[in-house]
């Protein structure tokens, strides 16, 4: 039964994003202003942010202060972390989702209100490190005593990483906004890896082998990202006047 | 809540299925978990039917 509702879930949740953005493309084939990756394309983005427009309008409406978004994004991933360490990947996968949404609200809530300040942008990013590193301690409880306990640390130090070189890059005024593993790909590798490998695993049996390809994936693609920024801020400052 | 108008239900009762879809899968609260989706389908149905509406009056 449960098996059945699984194949059910994982034909609706493929497949409602996938007729959504065909729709979402035909009507709007300009992206606009909005940046993309190899893994996540601009036309992609663009529908994600498009579906949180009634959102922003609402929060906008409502008097929500970017930085209470800030903070339910924080709540949201200590919440997956407890799934997670609770052995329950797919809400702890849809946790996650919800928290990634949330780390995109935030930012497009505080531009509509005019409230995009340096104190909120400072804000924003060292709760996102805290909210990202809560979501792979519940993966580090789930796995412990498994080699997919170094796998989970190793993300946990790449994604710290690529947010570390891209601080520090503009600390010395260089735009490091590159690579393969940005926060919202790494949100959607492992949220969709978590629900995917949670039905897999009921429709197929297995130890969670999704979810250990997208750890996996991970920690190799975010240490990789990381490189590509050491490199990319090396290049651009060779030459550049001593500190 | 007109700001949900058509494409916020429809968010909003896809969430709302992922939630209740967790909660089967996860837990032994099936039908609560069950009620829940049920909710975020109609949810759904409600964005997809106000969407095609507006797009109705536009033409």
């Amino acid at each position: 039964m449960r098996a059945a509702f699984a194949l059910l879930n994982l034909g609706l949740i493929l497949g409602a994003p996938i007729i959504g953005m065909r729709l979402y493309w035909r009507a709007h084939p300009d992206t606009g202003d909005v940046k993309g990756s190899r893994l996540l394309s601009s036309r992609a983005r663009a529908w994600y942010f498009s579906n949180l427009d009634p959102f922003e309008a609402l929060c906008a409406r409502a008097g929500i202060e970017p930085i209470a978004i800030t903070y339910a994004q924080v709540v949201v991933s200590v919440a997956a972390a407890l799934a997670y360490g609770a052995g329950l990947i797919f809400s702890g996968g849809f946790l996650i989702l919800c928290a990634g949404t949330l780390d995109i609200l935030d930012g497009k809530v505080a531009r509509r209100v005019g409230g995009a300040s340096r104190r909120g942008a400072f804000l924003d990013s060292v709760t996102d490190r805290y909210a990202e590193f809560v979501g792979y301690a519940g993966l580090l409880v789930f796995f412990t005593g498994d080699w997919r306990t170094w796998a989970v640390l190793l993300a946990v130090l790449g994604g710290t990483m690529v947010s570390y070189t891209r601080a520090r890059a503009e600390g010395l005024g260089v735009d490091c906004e590159i690579g393969l593993l940005q926060r919202p790909e790494r949100f959607v590798l492992l949220g969709f890896g978590s629900i995917f490998s949670s039905l897999a695993t009921r429709m197929v049996g297995g130890d969670q082998v999704l979810l250990t390809v997208s750890i996996v994936l991970l920690a190799l693609l975010s240490n990789l990202t990381a490189l590509q920024r050491i490199a990319h801020v090396s290049r651009a400052l060779r030459g550049a006047p001593h500190a | 809540m007109r700001e949900l108008r058509g494409k916020g239900w429809r968010v909003l009762g896809y969430f709302l299925w992922m939630l209740g879809a967790g909660v089967v899968l996860d837990s032994d609260a099936v039908c609560l978990g069950g009620a829940v989706c049920v909710g975020g389908a109609a949810l759904f149905a409600l964005g997809m039917m106000q969407a095609r509406g507006g797009a109705g009056r536009m033409a």
